[in-house]
Protein backbone atom coordinates (compact mmCIF):
# COMPACT_ATOMS: atom_id res chain seq x y z
CA UNK A 1 0.00 0.00 0.00
CA UNK A 2 1.02 3.61 -0.90
CA UNK A 3 2.24 5.86 2.02
CA UNK A 4 -0.35 7.83 3.35
CA UNK A 5 0.73 11.46 1.29
CA UNK A 6 -2.30 10.19 -0.47
CA UNK A 7 -5.66 10.20 -0.43
CA UNK A 8 -8.67 8.94 -2.45
CA UNK A 9 -11.63 11.19 -1.29
CA UNK A 10 -15.87 10.63 -1.14
CA UNK A 11 -17.94 13.37 -1.47
CA UNK A 12 -18.87 13.67 2.05
CA UNK A 13 -16.12 14.79 3.65
CA UNK A 14 -15.04 17.55 0.54
CA UNK A 15 -18.32 18.74 1.24
CA UNK A 16 -18.78 18.93 5.28
CA UNK A 17 -15.08 20.35 4.90
CA UNK A 18 -16.16 23.11 2.95
CA UNK A 19 -19.35 23.68 4.64
CA UNK A 20 -17.37 24.73 7.77
CA UNK A 21 -14.76 26.36 5.48
CA UNK A 22 -12.31 24.52 5.98
CA UNK A 23 -11.48 22.32 2.35
CA UNK A 24 -7.87 23.89 2.31
CA UNK A 25 -7.19 21.09 5.12
CA UNK A 26 -6.87 18.66 2.43
CA UNK A 27 -4.20 19.97 1.05
CA UNK A 28 -2.51 17.75 3.95
CA UNK A 29 -2.10 15.34 1.29
CA UNK A 30 -0.13 15.96 -1.46
CA UNK A 31 -2.24 14.26 -4.06
CA UNK A 32 -6.02 13.84 -3.70
CA UNK A 33 -7.49 11.69 -5.64
CA UNK A 34 -11.22 11.98 -6.66
CA UNK A 35 -13.02 9.87 -9.00
CA UNK A 36 -15.23 10.88 -11.51
CA UNK A 37 -18.44 9.69 -9.84
CA UNK A 38 -17.59 11.97 -6.62
CA UNK A 39 -16.65 15.07 -8.75
CA UNK A 40 -20.27 14.83 -10.24
CA UNK A 41 -21.22 14.01 -6.83
CA UNK A 42 -20.10 17.29 -5.53
CA UNK A 43 -19.21 19.95 -8.39
CA UNK A 44 -21.04 18.40 -10.60
CA UNK A 45 -24.47 18.59 -9.38
CA UNK A 46 -23.58 22.27 -7.83
CA UNK A 47 -22.81 21.19 -4.18
CA UNK A 48 -19.76 23.04 -4.06
CA UNK A 49 -18.57 25.37 -6.89
CA UNK A 50 -15.40 24.06 -8.98
CA UNK A 51 -13.63 27.05 -8.33
CA UNK A 52 -13.27 26.35 -4.93
CA UNK A 53 -12.00 22.66 -5.43
CA UNK A 54 -9.52 23.79 -8.00
CA UNK A 55 -7.87 25.31 -4.78
CA UNK A 56 -7.00 21.80 -3.99
CA UNK A 57 -2.84 21.90 -5.22
CA UNK A 58 -3.51 17.80 -5.25
CA UNK A 59 -6.63 16.96 -6.44
CA UNK A 60 -6.67 15.06 -9.88
CA UNK A 61 -10.07 13.93 -11.47
CA UNK A 62 -9.68 9.97 -12.33
CA UNK A 63 -11.86 8.23 -14.84
CA UNK A 64 -12.56 4.35 -13.68
CA UNK A 65 -12.88 1.72 -16.44
CA UNK A 66 -16.65 0.65 -16.15
CA UNK A 67 -15.58 -3.08 -17.11
CA UNK A 68 -12.96 -3.15 -14.17
CA UNK A 69 -15.06 -1.43 -11.79
CA UNK A 70 -18.12 -3.33 -12.52
CA UNK A 71 -15.72 -6.82 -11.65
CA UNK A 72 -14.82 -5.02 -8.79
CA UNK A 73 -18.35 -4.92 -7.15
CA UNK A 74 -19.29 -8.15 -8.01
CA UNK A 75 -15.92 -9.79 -6.51
CA UNK A 76 -16.09 -7.88 -3.35
CA UNK A 77 -20.23 -7.28 -2.66
CA UNK A 78 -20.62 -3.66 -2.76
CA UNK A 79 -23.63 -3.74 -4.74
CA UNK A 80 -25.16 -1.63 -1.98
CA UNK A 81 -22.89 1.50 -2.29
CA UNK A 82 -23.57 4.84 -3.89
CA UNK A 83 -21.51 5.20 -7.36
CA UNK A 84 -19.06 7.07 -5.61
CA UNK A 85 -18.11 4.83 -2.80
CA UNK A 86 -17.50 2.04 -5.32
CA UNK A 87 -15.08 4.22 -7.05
CA UNK A 88 -13.05 5.07 -4.16
CA UNK A 89 -13.34 2.04 -3.05
CA UNK A 90 -11.76 0.84 -6.29
CA UNK A 91 -9.09 3.63 -7.18
CA UNK A 92 -7.92 2.41 -3.50
CA UNK A 93 -7.33 -1.15 -4.64
CA UNK A 94 -6.51 0.26 -8.61
CA UNK A 95 -3.71 2.84 -7.48
CA UNK A 96 -2.19 1.41 -4.02
CA UNK A 97 -3.76 4.15 -1.74
CA UNK A 98 -4.22 3.13 1.60
CA UNK A 99 -6.39 5.94 3.22
CA UNK A 100 -9.64 6.73 1.84
CA UNK A 101 -11.70 9.96 2.96
CA UNK A 102 -15.12 9.23 3.90
CA UNK A 103 -17.80 9.61 6.47
CA UNK A 104 -20.13 7.02 5.72
CA UNK A 105 -20.34 3.81 7.87
CA UNK A 106 -21.08 1.10 5.18
CA UNK A 107 -18.09 2.58 3.47
CA UNK A 108 -15.59 2.60 6.50
CA UNK A 109 -16.82 -1.05 6.77
CA UNK A 110 -16.24 -2.03 3.03
CA UNK A 111 -12.96 -0.26 3.17
CA UNK A 112 -11.58 -2.11 5.89
CA UNK A 113 -12.30 -5.55 4.63
CA UNK A 114 -10.53 -4.39 1.71
CA UNK A 115 -7.33 -3.32 4.11
CA UNK A 116 -7.93 0.08 3.23
CA UNK A 117 -7.82 2.82 6.21
CA UNK A 118 -10.80 4.92 6.25
CA UNK A 119 -10.91 8.47 7.92
CA UNK A 120 -13.99 11.35 8.54
CA UNK A 121 -13.80 14.38 8.32
CA UNK A 122 -13.75 14.61 12.35
CA UNK A 123 -10.11 12.61 11.55
CA UNK A 124 -8.87 15.18 9.36
CA UNK A 125 -9.28 17.89 11.24
CA UNK A 126 -7.29 16.04 13.85
CA UNK A 127 -4.80 15.19 11.67
CA UNK A 128 -4.46 19.36 10.81
CA UNK A 129 -4.13 19.52 14.24
CA UNK A 130 -1.94 17.11 14.92
CA UNK A 131 0.48 18.48 12.17
CA UNK A 132 0.32 22.19 13.23
CA UNK A 133 -1.95 23.30 10.46
CA UNK A 134 -4.86 24.10 13.30
CA UNK A 135 -4.33 25.38 16.84
CA UNK A 136 -5.78 23.19 19.43
CA UNK A 137 -8.61 26.19 19.90
CA UNK A 138 -9.43 26.13 16.22
CA UNK A 139 -9.63 22.17 16.09
CA UNK A 140 -12.04 22.04 18.71
CA UNK A 141 -13.64 25.18 16.82
CA UNK A 142 -13.69 23.19 13.76
CA UNK A 143 -14.96 19.91 15.60
CA UNK A 144 -17.83 21.78 17.22
CA UNK A 145 -18.71 23.75 13.80
CA UNK A 146 -19.07 20.08 12.11
CA UNK A 147 -21.92 19.47 14.19
CA UNK A 148 -24.09 22.48 13.95
CA UNK A 149 -22.83 23.87 10.82
CA UNK A 150 -22.34 20.90 8.44
CA UNK A 151 -24.51 18.69 6.86
CA UNK A 152 -22.90 15.83 8.38
CA UNK A 153 -24.77 13.98 10.90
CA UNK A 154 -23.10 13.69 14.40
CA UNK A 155 -24.55 14.28 17.27
CA UNK A 156 -22.71 16.80 20.38
CA UNK A 157 -21.58 13.90 22.53
CA UNK A 158 -19.83 12.02 19.84
CA UNK A 159 -17.61 15.63 18.70
CA UNK A 160 -17.34 15.77 22.76
CA UNK A 161 -15.49 12.70 22.65
CA UNK A 162 -13.50 13.69 19.88
CA UNK A 163 -12.48 16.48 21.82
CA UNK A 164 -11.50 15.44 25.01
CA UNK A 165 -9.13 12.95 23.01
CA UNK A 166 -7.09 15.84 21.96
CA UNK A 167 -6.63 17.48 25.46
CA UNK B 1 -39.93 21.52 0.46
CA UNK B 2 -41.52 23.87 3.32
CA UNK B 3 -43.30 21.87 5.77
CA UNK B 4 -46.54 23.11 4.04
CA UNK B 5 -45.65 21.78 0.64
CA UNK B 6 -44.92 18.26 2.68
CA UNK B 7 -48.23 18.45 4.60
CA UNK B 8 -49.74 19.35 1.18
CA UNK B 9 -48.49 16.43 -1.26
CA UNK B 10 -49.00 13.66 1.86
CA UNK B 11 -52.51 14.64 1.86
CA UNK B 12 -52.86 13.99 -1.90
CA UNK B 13 -50.39 10.59 -1.75
CA UNK B 14 -52.19 8.96 1.06
CA UNK B 15 -55.58 10.00 0.94
CA UNK B 16 -55.49 10.90 4.29
CA UNK B 17 -56.83 14.24 6.56
CA UNK B 18 -54.54 16.44 7.43
CA UNK B 19 -55.13 16.42 10.84
CA UNK B 20 -54.29 12.91 11.00
CA UNK B 21 -51.02 13.09 8.76
CA UNK B 22 -50.06 15.41 11.57
CA UNK B 23 -50.60 13.35 14.83
CA UNK B 24 -48.66 10.68 12.88
CA UNK B 25 -45.88 13.22 12.50
CA UNK B 26 -46.23 14.31 16.04
CA UNK B 27 -45.59 10.99 17.16
CA UNK B 28 -42.59 10.01 15.21
CA UNK B 29 -41.42 13.27 15.56
CA UNK B 30 -41.65 12.44 19.41
CA UNK B 31 -40.05 9.00 19.23
CA UNK B 32 -37.21 10.15 17.41
CA UNK B 33 -36.47 12.87 19.35
CA UNK B 34 -36.80 10.85 22.66
CA UNK B 35 -34.43 8.05 21.21
CA UNK B 36 -31.86 10.94 20.27
CA UNK B 37 -31.86 11.70 23.94
CA UNK B 38 -31.56 8.28 25.25
CA UNK B 39 -28.28 7.50 23.11
CA UNK B 40 -27.19 10.89 24.34
CA UNK B 41 -27.40 9.98 28.04
CA UNK B 42 -26.00 6.57 26.99
CA UNK B 43 -23.23 8.34 25.28
CA UNK B 44 -22.45 10.80 27.83
CA UNK B 45 -22.56 8.11 30.53
CA UNK B 46 -25.43 8.72 32.05
CA UNK B 47 -27.07 5.54 31.50
CA UNK B 48 -25.39 1.95 31.19
CA UNK B 49 -25.52 -0.09 27.69
CA UNK B 50 -27.87 -2.50 28.91
CA UNK B 51 -30.15 0.50 30.24
CA UNK B 52 -29.76 2.28 26.61
CA UNK B 53 -30.67 -0.99 24.62
CA UNK B 54 -33.85 -2.46 26.93
CA UNK B 55 -35.19 1.57 25.96
CA UNK B 56 -34.14 1.98 22.42
CA UNK B 57 -33.36 -1.20 21.38
CA UNK B 58 -29.51 -2.77 20.10
CA UNK B 59 -29.52 -1.55 16.53
CA UNK B 60 -29.61 2.03 17.54
CA UNK B 61 -27.29 1.37 20.25
CA UNK B 62 -24.98 -0.37 17.91
CA UNK B 63 -25.10 2.03 15.25
CA UNK B 64 -23.79 4.87 18.34
CA UNK B 65 -21.17 2.86 19.47
CA UNK B 66 -20.08 2.11 15.68
CA UNK B 67 -19.86 5.87 15.37
CA UNK B 68 -18.11 6.57 18.38
CA UNK B 69 -15.41 3.79 16.94
CA UNK B 70 -15.42 5.41 14.04
CA UNK B 71 -14.53 8.85 15.77
CA UNK B 72 -11.67 6.99 17.87
CA UNK B 73 -10.17 5.07 15.11
CA UNK B 74 -9.93 8.27 13.63
CA UNK B 75 -8.08 9.96 16.07
CA UNK B 76 -5.76 7.66 16.83
CA UNK B 77 -4.57 7.34 13.24
CA UNK B 78 -4.64 11.33 13.36
CA UNK B 79 -2.99 11.76 16.23
CA UNK B 80 0.31 9.39 15.36
CA UNK B 81 3.04 10.81 14.25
Amino acid sequence: MGAETIAVADAGPILHLNEIDLIELLNIWNQLLVPKAVWAETAGAQRIPATILATLKGLTVRQVTPENLEQFIRQFHLEALHAGERECLYLCKNEDVSLLLTDDLAVRRAAKRLGIRPVGSLGVIVRGYRLGKLSLLEARTYLRALQHASSLFVTPEIVEIAIRQLE
Amino acid sequence: MSITDYLSSLTQVTDQKEEHILAQALEIGLRQMWREEMLARYLRGDISREEAIELVGIEWVGLADEQVDAVLEDIHWALKQ
